[in-house]
């Protein structure tokens, strides 16, 4: 024991950095960046034609990213309980420093996974268009990986199992799946993974039910992890104990409503020809190329020139029609696939009942109207099917439908008399 | 009464009256008092059974050894005076010197981990940082204090031991704390670490209340300026341990701890 001046360290970590190991820091980093770099590269990519649906899509990754939030944040629980020797001194400063690690990676890798997403679709030509309900969104998916972390902090701090960050992360999974089964998809559903979102947002209700739940969840893991180190003042079992109430109260109202979505009014850009085609206006700039595409398919203009009956726009909001006409761009109007699904545009649009608001119109109409929509149904599959030479394998005897082709005169009288037998469209 | 300072005049307000033959001793003499450690009516219960009973005990600074058979709650007093198991009464540090509330407090278990993927100063320095030490004290010299100087850059992790002890006892000097608890701090180790360890404690008692559970003779001896003996939960004996060999059947005593 000498007096010497001590040898300066050559290293310091002091901070939060210091509560990490480094290979638990390379495991949980590249979980936790692979499951986001996987979700944005190896689904379906059509979300990058609007930001909406990069945000939508994205969220819906908590579903994943959620578990191993949790995994990272037990396991920093669980070297926050060996450590309660020492953060007795200050809990509340070592819980939180214990935490910090989990969360601000989970945080960056978040936030960045989803400035990638909106990225990818900016550059993919989409109008930066992000509403009130998406900031919501994003909000409730932050709070979400601030409960996860939270919860599993609590986990890792109370569980003696080793296993705690593999059992935490699969009780978090199994708890969602269940939620969404049982009703409860409100509560956990903070994106949606597919193209129907054009059209649709999460109401008021459900966005609050969210935020207020992942607070309280929030609350309820710290305030846990706090008691798991002993010593806690009574107030903070009281705390505890109203927060998991309120927690419970509001995961009751969760499962009493409904899926949480409505329809929110889309403002229109559209052609001005007849048929008219209109696209929302976030997908403007797709509306040349589906125009291009409509015209070369023909049955639009046959349609709506061969009865009053039949409707004279077409309101596009099938998101994979959108993602195809993206992808093809100039291209479009030989895009077989593309063609053969602008078949089904122009039935759903102008040929009653898809053009009706209500399919239940179908059993209410007459049995000649009914034999009318049978046949134009076939044709018009079979028409569509042989714009891709890989789905032509049936002939119009097959289907017991005339044989003629979209353009000719004998699809004008075909289209004509069949569709004067139907409902006008509205 | 001389000497108007901050920690003396909250000693007057804390202990009043009530203070024991030694601090009446100190009063006497003039001098202020270093850090001390009040325990009123402590008690801990484990399945609905009390395994601690301790009515007051005041504990001033220096060594002082807590000992006892195994399951004579030694380990568990020192857990409730932490505060990591809750209990009845009330604890308190009074005069301390840096850090206050569960600050003053410092504690090391038997067998302390959670720093282990830290270089010995790092782990250092972190715990002056968690605990919020304010007297600047280098880190480099808590590691110098127990003999690890050629260790500090080393993990923990990769250290022996008793040197691995060393360097958690390191983390428990940097912490602000007037009152250090230790449980078993030489259990399972050698001879020389053992030393060690009691160097460093009777070293850091001569500013700091340091009280070490043990059944260790080696530590009784060297550490055992003043021995509170538990029994169930309750002090039986509290005092020198020259009074402890003369008031008890001293090798008695030891023979029993170490066979149970």
């Amino acid at each position: 024991m000498t007096a010497d001046p001590p040898a300066a360290p050559s290293r310091s970590r002091t901070g939060a950095g210091a509560v990490l190991s480094a290979g638990a820091l390379v495991l949980f980093s590249t979980l936790l960046v692979g499951t986001q770099v996987a979700q944005l590269l190896l689904r379906g990519q059509g979300w990058t034609i609007d930001t909406r649906w990069a945000i939508s899509q994205y969220l819906f990754g908590m579903v994943l990213f959620g578990p191993l939030v949790t995994a990272f944040a037990a396991w920093q629980g669980r070297a926050l309980r060996e450590a309660s020797w020492l953060v007795r001194a200050r809990p509340w400063r070592g819980l939180t420093t214990f935490l910090a690690p989990a969360l601000v990676i989970a945080t960056v890798v978040f936030l960045g996974g989803l400035l990638a997403a909106v990225g990818a679709s900016v550059v993919d030509g989409a109008p930066l268009t992000v509403s009130v309900s998406d900031g919501l969104g994003v909000v409730a998916g932050l709070l979400g990986v601030f409960a996860h972390a939270a919860l599993g902090l609590a986990a890792g701090a109370r569980l003696r199992c080793r296993l705690v960050p593999a059992l935490s992360a699969a009780v978090v999974f199994a708890v969602t799946m269940a939620a969404w089964i049982a009703g409860g998809r409100v509560l956990v559903d903070f994106g949606g993974a597919t193209g129907g979102v054009i059209g649709l947002q999460a109401t008021t209700g459900a966005q609050v039910s969210r935020l207020v739940l992942m607070a309280l969840l929030t609350a309820v893991g710290l305030l846990a992890a706090r008691a798991a180190l002993g010593g806690g003042p009574p107030a903070g079992r009281t705390a505890l104990t109203w927060l998991t109430a309120g927690a419970v109260v509001t995961v009751a109202v969760g499962l009493s409503v409904d899926d949480g979505y409505r329809t929110v009014p889309e403002t229109w850009s559209c052609t001005g020809t007849s048929p008219e085609l209109c696209v929302p206006t976030r997908f403007e700039r797709l509306l040349p190329d589906l125009d291009a595409a409509v015209r070369s398919q023909g049955l639009a203009d046959q349609v709506t020139g061969a009865s009053p009956n039949a409707a004279s726009r077409i309101e596009v909001d099938d998101s994979l029609l959108l993602v195809q006409v993206s992808r093809s761009g100039q291209d479009a109007a030989n895009d077989p696939v593309l063609l053969e699904r602008i078949g089904g545009l122009v039935y759903n649009e102008l040929i009653a009942p898809g053009c009706l608001p209500e399919q239940t119109f179908l059993d209410e109409m007459s049995p000649e109207a009914q034999a009318a929509f049978d046949i134009i149904t076939r044709w018009v599959v079979w028409q569509t099917a042989q714009q891709d030479p890989e789905s032509a394998v049936l002939t119009a005897a097959d289907l017991g439908v005339p044989d003629v082709r979209i353009g000719s005169p004998g699809a004008d009288e075909f289209l004509a008399a069949a569709i004067g037998r139907l409902p006008p469209c509205p | 009464m001389p000497l108007p300072r901050k920690g003396w005049k909250r000693w007057q307000e804390v202990v009043g009256g009530s203070a024991s033959p030694v601090v009446t001793a100190w009063l006497a003499d003039g001098r202020p008092p270093g850090p001390y450690l009040i325990l009123d009516g402590v008690a801990v219960e484990r399945r609905g059974r009390r395994v601690v009973q301790v009515e007051h005990l005041s504990i001033g600074s220096g060594s002082c050894v807590l000992t006892g058979a195994n399951g004579s709650g030694k380990s568990s007093l020192l857990m409730a005076v932490a505060g990591l198991v809750r209990g009845a009464g009330e604890v308190r540090v009074v005069n301390a010197v840096d850090g206050q509330g569960r600050q003053a407090i410092g504690y090391m278990p038997q067998e302390p981990t959670g720093l282990d993927h830290l270089t010995v100063v790092q782990a250092v320095r972190f715990a002056q940082v968690l605990t919020g030490a304010t007297v600047e004290v280098d880190a480099a010299r808590h590691v110098e204090a127990v003999g690890l100087s050629a260790q500090i850059d080393e993990r923990i992790s990769r250290l022996s031991g008793g040197q691995r002890r060393l360097a958690y006892l390191a983390t428990l000097l940097a912490q602000p704390a007037s009152v250090l608890l230790l449980d078993e701090p030489t259990v399972g180790l050698d001879a020389s670490h053992r030393l060690a360890v009691r160097q460093v404690l009777v070293g850091a008692a001569s500013s700091r209340v340091v009280v070490t559970a043990t059944h260790l003779p080696d530590d009784l001896e060297a550490l055992g300026e003043r021995m509170i003996v538990l029994r169930r939960g309750e002090v039986v004996f509290d005092g020198t341990s020259a009074a402890f060999r003369g008031s008890q059947d001293w090798d008695g005593a030891l023979s029993e701890w170490e066979l149970s």
